[in-house]
């Protein structure tokens, strides 16, 4: 599949662990599910898609720094974020939820924010520094490795 | 400051040999392949295991040896086949003009190449004259060591910088290269996910974008590694400044370059060795480049 192959507007751009409630607004809107990888932990790849194909959903998987060219193209229809945590003005997701969210905002995307469940996932992968559980930095520049932390996102984001 | 990257000079050629840095095995193993044939030069090319100033490099050194199996026009139309962002069709006419100018091609091409490797020293000299003191930068992918020379000419004007280097999925460009040669150099740099980006952003922790371009409009819209395009438009956004480097910009519409879809086993590439086929029916995407249009754009940094 290429780029080109996804109609305008077919895309259902998807963040964080898939719940059942997620699935449901999925099934409904019979859209073309893009799935981010969702680094550092692959939650997109290792999660998402094994939800979706055990549901017989459509999706197309990609890495996370292509999603701005999906929006850009007006690929996408409607983002859904499962976040971690309701918050006074807002949520909090997981790693790049704000990229997902702040990007869909610019280009006039809705977003549906959705809890996420709790899901049986331990992932090898904490930060940058690996990638499938291989190490790509050395030891001694590990300290260099900036952490991913869970993002805040206000509702004027959201809206 | 001694700099000290293989990747400034990723393909170099001795007794009428092509040698290419394999990059897709840094930063475990600095290994280098030897070309004998245009056939050998597309597949190291086709593979990924040169991109950016190393394909230039690449194309010059087979006009020079296979010129006579391949004129020039056919290696240009064979390497735009299996790269065709990148401008091939314009290295030829560089390398045309070139050749008129010095009278024979060997002499053409290094000295275009020593001329390159000074002006892009010089771009990185104006960008240091511009960037904000202390300088904390944001940047994606790989561009040959250009941002050590940034990072000296940043130290000559005695302004302080360090890098934050975006891993860019799915070849670790930023991770296995970037992140790599800067600290190789003892240069103040720190790794992220593609991903962090925004957060870093709306924290304060960035004050510029820099990036490569391995195209450009006389507009002042840039292709480049995809992912390029996001930064841009979140920069703009928190209001930070988005400088890319640019060489040799085309009055053409951005709309009218095609951009590269590579194969999508790829994106499983480094996941985890023998993996790839595991992941071989998962329909996916991999287009390679994105394009940010010149509204996003602080200021192109043009090679002169």
């Amino acid at each position: 599949m290429i780029l080109e192959d996804i109609k305008e507007k077919e895309g259902l751009l998807v963040w964080g662990a898939i719940s059942g409630e997620g699935l449901e607004q999925i099934r409904e809107g019979q859209d073309l599910v893009i799935v981010p990888e969702n680094r550092p932990s692959m939650t997109g790849l290792k999660y998402n898609i094994p939800l979706l194909r055990r549901h017989g959903i459509r999706f197309v998987y990609c890495t996370d720094n292509m999603v701005g060219l999906l929006f850009h193209r007006k690929k996408i229809r409607k983002t859904v974020i499962f976040y971690k945590q309701a918050v006074e003005n807002g949520i909090i997701g997981v790693p790049g939820t704000l990229y997902a969210a702040t990007l869909s905002h610019l280009h006039g995307v809705p977003v549906n924010a959705v809890p996420q469940p709790e899901i049986p996932f331990d992932s090898a992968d904490q930060d940058a520094s690996s990638l499938g559980g291989k190490s790509f930095v050395a030891e001694k520049y590990q300290k260099e490795v900036i952490l991913p932390a869970d993002e805040r996102v206000e509702n004027e984001i959201l809206e | 400051m001694d700099i000290d990257s293989p990747l400034l000079f990723p393909v170099t050629t001795r007794a009428r040999k092509i040698f290419v840095l394999d990059e897709t095995r840094l930063p475990f193993d600095q290994h280098y392949i030897e070309v004998k044939s245009l056939e050998d030069a597309l597949w190291v090319l086709e593979t990924m295991k040169t991109r950016s100033l190393g394909q230039v490099l690449l194309f010059f050194y087979c006009c020079l040896l296979f010129e006579e199996t391949c004129p020039v026009s056919g290696i240009v139309e064979k390497f735009a086949e299996k790269r065709p962002t990148f401008d091939f069709h314009l290295l030829g006419m560089i390398l045309k003009e070139e050749r008129e100018r010095c009278g024979d091609l060997e002499t053409a091409i290094h000295e275009f190449i020593a001329r390159f490797d000074r002006m892009r020293r010089d771009r990185a000299a104006r960008l240091a004259e511009i960037l904000p003191n202390p300088a904390s930068v944001l940047t994606i992918c790989n561009f040959n060591g250009e941002l050590i020379y940034l990072y000296d000419e940043m130290r000559k004007l005695e302004k302080e910088a360090a890098f934050i280097v975006c891993e860019t999925r799915p070849y670790l460009q930023g991770t296995r290269l970037t992140f790599w040669e800067l600290n190789r150099n003892r240069i103040p740099c720190q790794l992220i996910c593609d991903n962090q980006a925004a957060l870093l952003m709306k924290d304060g922790k960035v004050n510029c974008i820099v990036t490569g371009a391995d195209r450009s409009t006389t507009r002042g819209d840039v292709i480049n590694k995809i992912g390029t395009y996001a930064l841009a438009r979140l920069a703009s956004h928190y209001g930070i400044p988005f400088y890319p480097l640019v060489q040799y910009p085309k009055d053409i519409r951005v709309e009218d370059i095609r951009i590269e879809d590579r194969p999508v086993e790829e994106l499983f590439i480094f996941l985890s060795e023998g993996t790839e086929n595991a992941y071989s029916s998962v329909q996916a995407i991999y287009p390679s480049f994105d394009i940010t249009t010149h509204e996003f754009v602080s200021q192109c940094i043009a090679l002169v």
